[in-house]
Formats: structure tokens, sequence, C-alpha cells
């Protein structure tokens, strides 16, 4: 079970050229990832401006949507071709952030977004 | 005569032969440009007609799928219109190691070593290469700018849709003008303006 958990990937949208950094979530953080998107209420699609996390489920993963997007405020959830955004009332974006600073490119993270004055 | 020996003298006539198809290529095309620049009038119609003839399409569809061709390919492979669907870096498939400092200097020699040609933005490509633009937040990120075949540019910020419009909102007629502050959405400030280069058929990324 580990390792089916261990094939979903975030990746911050941080840069446009440079690759982006990437982890894998825990057993734990999946777990409370699913609990925390499982009843958010629908919203109107936003675009992807500049910042988000990607979270792909690349091994089919039971019970687990195939991409999630967070971004600005909302929750972009797909499942097959379709995509419903929701809004983020359960702060998954700061929730996901935390995670990308205790990740092991923290100290990256932080320094660039230090260097474009978001607070962290 | 042995037969190895006949058949490496073979594939040396083939080398040759190619070779110097590539230089009879390189060298219309040379011609072609100068032809372009300097013998005909260099009025708005002719400049209209080179970018048309060279540039890509704007066709955001074949990029925007909120899938695994938008998320990705940056903005290098929107610029070289190639989707290896990973975040090609400059220099990479040039053998020139993948630049440790971000900075102009570093990401100019990168992409040369990749095939992308040096020009003045205000000249014109070789015939059927077009133009696209290096940008830099110093220290943060690199990025670059594509002109359209209708005379304008586009970009492909990271894993964001590509657009035709620059961080203000406004269509990009040049990319030395355009806002490229994103600070304001959390993104880079991309102060230093590198240059342009032309992409021909012979630019490879990875």
């Amino acid at each position: 079970m580990a390792y089916v958990d261990a094939t979903i990937e975030v990746t911050y949208l941080l840069f446009s050229g440079r690759p982006n950094p990437t982890w894998v979530m825990s057993a734990e953080q999946v777990s409370r990832f699913k609990e925390m998107i499982s009843s958010l209420p629908s919203a109107d699609p936003r675009p992807l401006r500049w910042q988000g996390f990607l979270i792909q489920n690349y091994n089919d993963v039971a019970d687990f949507p195939d991409q999630v997007v967070v971004h600005d405020g909302l929750v972009d959830i797909t499942c097959g071709r379709e995509t419903t955004p929701h809004v983020d009332e359960n702060n998954v974006e700061s929730w996901l952030q935390n995670q990308a600073l205790e990740s092991p490119m923290g100290g990256l993270i932080r320094e660039i977004l230090q260097k474009r004055g978001v607070k962290v | 005569m042995s037969q190895e020996a006949k058949a490496r003298q073979s594939d040396e006539r083939v080398t040759e032969r190619n070779g110097f198809v590539k230089r009879l290529i390189r060298c219309l095309r040379r011609f072609l440009t100068w032809l372009a620049e300097w013998l005909l009038p260099l009025g708005p119609f002719w400049r209209w007609l080179w970018v048309r003839l060279c540039s890509p399409s704007c066709n955001p569809g074949a990029w925007n799928d909120n899938n695994g061709i938008q998320f990705n390919n940056n903005c290098y492979n929107y610029a070289c219109n190639i989707q290896p669907g990973t975040f090609a870096q400059p220099g990479t498939a040039g053998g020139y190691n993948t630049p440790t400092a971000v900075n102009c200097d570093e990401y100019t020699k990168a992409a040369k070593s990749d095939g992308l040609i040096e020009v003045d933005c205000d000249r014109l490509c070789p015939f059927c290469c077009y133009k696209v633009a290096l940008v830099v937040a110093p220290g943060d990120d690199f990025h670059w700018y594509r002109q359209e075949n209708n005379g304008t540019w586009s970009h492909k910020p990271g894993g964001t849709p590509a657009v035709n419009t620059d961080a203000s909102g406004n269509p990009i007629t040049d990319p030395r003008t355009a806002d490229r502050d994103y600070s304001g959405v959390g993104g880079p400030n991309y102060t230093a303006f590198c240059g342009c280069f032309c992409v021909c058929s012979c630019v490879t990324v990875a």
C-alpha cells in the first residue's frame, strides 16, 4: 500500500523556465489531502496565473483524482476529462506550501519566495 | 581494394555530399536574408511578409490542454515550438552544462549551444527561421517569448497556458518594452532583457 501511495507527486509551479520543485506525498499526507478536498463547495473557474501546486496521480491510485491543481484560492479537481473548480475552504494551498518548505528543496523555495517578496 | 575500404570510401562520399548540401542551404538562406535586408526595400510590407512566412502561427490550443502538454512543457519548449514533455533546459541538448547562475551571459551561451542564433532584435532572421527573445530575473528564473506570424509575440510562463499578453494584460508588440513583472501574482520580475535569437530547423532541446 505504501508503494501505491508513493505515486502521488506534487509539483510546485514556481518557475517558467527552470525545473519546478517536486516531492512525493507520504501515505499520511495522501489521506489528509483526500480528506481536505473531499467536500469543498464548487466555484467559478479562474485561469492559473502563476504560482500553484500540481498534484498528479501517476499510478491510478484508487479513490484519488487524476489531477488536482491548487491555485489562487481554488482547487481544480480533474477526473477523466472533466475538471471542476472548488473553493479552497480548507486552506489546502497553505498546507501544501508548508509541505514545500519542509521538502528537500525547501531551502531553494524559501530563497526564491523571499526574493519575490512573498511572506513565508 | 578490399570491400571494407570501398564501403568506407562510399560512406565518406555520402558524408561529404551531405555536408555540401547543408553548406549550400546555409549559404542560400544567408543570401536570401541579405537580399531581403539590403537589396529589396525594407518596408513594413516586406517585413510583414517575411515574418508571415517564417514564424509559427499562434495556436494556444495545441499547448493549453490543462493536462500533460501544458504542465510538462515550459517557455523554452514553447519558444522552440517543440513538445518534449519535460522542462527543457538551454544547453542540455547542445552539450553545454546547465547554467548554475541565472543570468543573461550563462543562458545566452547555453541557448547558442543548442543552435539558436543571436540576432539584433531589429533585424530579420535568416529565411524560414523565426525570432525568440530571452529575459532573465537575475538569480531567480529565465523566460522566453516567441514571435508569431502576425508579428506580435506570445509566451508560455511555465505550466500556465500560452498567452499573447504581458503581465499587464496588453498584447506584446515588442518583448523589450512589454511588462515582464509578475511579482504581483507571486512570480518573478524579469528585469534583464538578454537579447533576440533565431530558431531554425537545426535547433534541438532536451
